[in-house]
């Protein structure tokens, strides 16, 4: 193209160096977050006593329960002859609450069970960032993207996470019972758990978890491999080929991201049913993974590197963060009103045990996983702005771990959820960990994919004035 | 009735280029027409930036504020009405109301006013610098009485050199 400035190969051949000082600001948060998460662990208390399920009636909550007492009441009847067997029959309202277990967990709360909740939170979170850039890659890749080009070594070296967090989820998988109800739960204490057994095993469990997390880390390292040998050799061959690998990825992805979800955060709960599970897990990935892209580009540039990575592609990571949060209240929502509309009473026991004992979160997540970055996002200027796009990206980033804090807690510790050193912590750690091991992949290659045959539309790429 | 200069291309390149030489002389184009959007020149023809978003988020509060007040007064004033038990004036409820309510007001809001403020009416005559304009031709379209005295000469050689394969007037 004719416009815009033309960058010579010496300008699109470029290595980070990590500076000392981020290098040193690294080993710091990882540092001062073992200590945060040691100190947290110290002077962590055992859950204090059993909560009394039957007076919880006086906390407040979005739901009206009296009315949901009289919904839960006509339903009951309709499906008393296939309810699940272990129902209370007392007098009480335990059945508005969607069967006897409706809530916590059933397994022994241990003050170690918030460490390992939290735990499989973080490990989680840093995954979904590293499969939403694999996704990112895939879709760009076969959608014959131009744009992207210029910063696809920010995704690809997201990816590259993907080891450490297969490692921290096998960990997971080691101390199991400590989480999930059908794991600790015996044969037969459980009706409804039984009738899901021949998908909830330990078996099929750690089978899924090695194809899903094997499938997608091969493809990872297929994609990276195949756009490094472009770098030094050139030509479109490399391109077509990751055409095929990314479009089979995509299949794949599709498919094994749901039932990922379901195995390692739906099944917390096993008696809960939802058909939107996996999506709304997916866009929550999305969203936060364009946010946390936006950002790290943001940073790159400010370290000085990529010249050639104009506003404009800034711009379209954060319609992305801004689209996706919008797709994630609409599928947030469109989960909650299928129970609600369709009078699922026994499912309502996932949102009611969040409305009580979670309310703040609640309200918290809806905050930061939506209205933020609807509002935040809406103008033009906010997306290009760094005094704008900054604070928004961040509110999101916590937003998302709200987020899977609501989606794990519950179900591992009831009503003992803790907030604390330990959490913030751990979190920072990992924070800490994934900078390092991406801007370490990052300085592995050379910071464009300097051959990629899209790479001069990519570094012209204008969302035009308007 | 104005006069306008129109330097016609084959090329979106060659418009790019024109443009930005004549910017250097002074010249500005009053629009360019393409078959495709080209936002890499909207720049050069300094386009303000568009107030219609604003338009469209003022449209999008007044779906919003629309759909609110017509939930709680009628189905929670005039006519309250028990469905499965809940309660009547639940916010679940509100949701898919309000959002549709919001994308309809906005989305026809914003193209009515488009309409209007572009005047475009049913039966309004095309207004066409050239016939292949949305086809295949690119068209440089300069207003001559907002031009630099004496730049008429440059202007047209600066088409030409840039790839113009003919450069004419037209009153429009």
């Amino acid at each position: 193209m004719a416009h815009g400035k033309h960058f010579t190969q010496e300008e699109l051949t470029e290595r980070l160096v990590i500076p000392q000082k981020i290098r040193r600001t690294i080993y710091g948060a990882i540092g001062l977050g073992l200590v945060l998460l040691i100190f947290g662990l110290l002077t962590a208390k055992a859950p204090s006593g059993h909560v009394d399920h039957d007076t919880h009636d006086t906390h407040s909550a979005l739901v009206d329960n009296s009315s949901l007492h009289k919904t839960g009441g006509q339903d009951h009847d309709q499906h008393e002859d296939k309810e699940h067997g272990h129902d209370d029959h007392g007098e009480h309202a335990e059945e508005a609450h969607g069967g006897g277990h409706g809530h916590g967990p059933q397994h022994t709360i241990t003050k170690y069970t918030s460490f390992f909740a939290n735990f499989l939170l973080n490990n989680l979170y840093f995954l979904t960032l590293a499969m939403g850039a694999m996704f990112f890659v895939a879709v760009h890749q076969i959608g014959n993207s131009g744009w992207h080009t210029a910063i696809k070594r920010v995704p690809e070296a997201f990816t590259m996470w993907l080891p450490v967090a297969i490692v921290g989820l096998a960990v997971v998988a080691i101390f199991g019972n400590q989480l999930y109800d059908w794991l600790a739960v015996p044969e037969g204490a459980d009706a409804l758990i039984d009738k899901k057994r021949a998908y909830l095993n330990l078996t099929g469990w750690v089978i899924r978890g090695i194809i899903f997390l094997g499938g997608w880390y091969l493809a990872a390292r297929v994609l990276r491999r195949f756009s490094l040998r472009e770098d030094e050799l050139g030509g479109v061959s490399f391109f077509k080929k990751s055409n095929g690998v990314a479009a089979g990825f995509i299949v794949f992805f599709g498919f094994t991201y749901v039932l990922f979800s379901i195995d390692w955060v739906k099944s917390l709960e096993p008696h809960w049913f939802s058909t939107m599970f996996g999506v709304y897990f997916f866009a929550g990935t999305m969203a936060t993974v364009s946010a946390v892209m936006g950002l790290f580009v943001h940073f790159l540039r400010r370290l000085g590197y990529m010249a050639y990575v104009n506003d404009a592609h800034v711009h379209d990571l954060f319609k992305y963060a801004f689209g996706f949060s919008i797709f994630w209240g609409y599928i947030f929502i469109a989960q909650y009103l299928l129970i609600w509309y369709s009078n699922l009473p026994e499912e309502t026991m996932y949102y009611d045990t969040r409305f009580e004992y979670y309310h703040f979160w609640f309200g918290l997540k809806i905050t930061l996983c939506f209205i933020v970055p609807f509002l935040g996002f809406m103008t033009r200027n906010a997306k290009r702005i760094p005094k704008m796009f900054v604070p928004i990206g961040i509110l999101m980033i916590c937003g998302h771990w709200v987020d899977l804090f609501l989606m794990i807690m519950p179900g591992s510790v009831g009503e003992h959820w803790h907030f604390g050193l330990t959490e913030i912590g751990m979190f920072v750690t990992f924070a800490g960990l994934f900078a390092l091991v991406v801007l370490t992949v990052m300085s592995k290659a050379n910071m464009v994919a300097r051959n990629h045959p899209y790479l001069e539309e990519s570094v012209h790429h204008s969302t035009g004035a308007v | 009735m104005k006069t306008y200069l129109l330097g016609k291309f084959w090329h979106p390149d060659h418009v790019y280029d024109a443009l930005a030489k004549m910017r250097e002389i002074g010249v500005k184009a009053r629009d360019v027409f393409s078959p495709f959007p080209m936002h890499e020149i909207e720049p050069l023809l300094d386009i303000k930036r568009t107030r219609l978003t604003i338009t469209a988020f003022i449209y999008g509060a007044l779906g919003t504020l629309t759909a609110v007040t017509m939930i709680s007064v009628i189905y929670g004033l005039i006519w309250p009405m028990n469905i499965g038990g809940k309660p009547t004036l639940p916010i679940p409820d509100y949701v898919p109301i309000t959002f549709e309510l919001t994308v309809l007001f906005a989305a026809h809001g914003t193209v009515l006013t488009f309409l209007i403020v572009s005047s475009y009416w049913p039966g309004k005559k095309a207004i066409l610098m050239d016939d292949r304009q949305t086809d295949d031709v690119f068209v440089i379209a300069i207003d001559k009485d907002a031009m630099p005295a004496g730049s008429e000469a440059d202007a047209t050689r600066i088409m030409n050199e840039a790839g113009a394969y003919v450069v004419t007037e037209k009153q429009v």
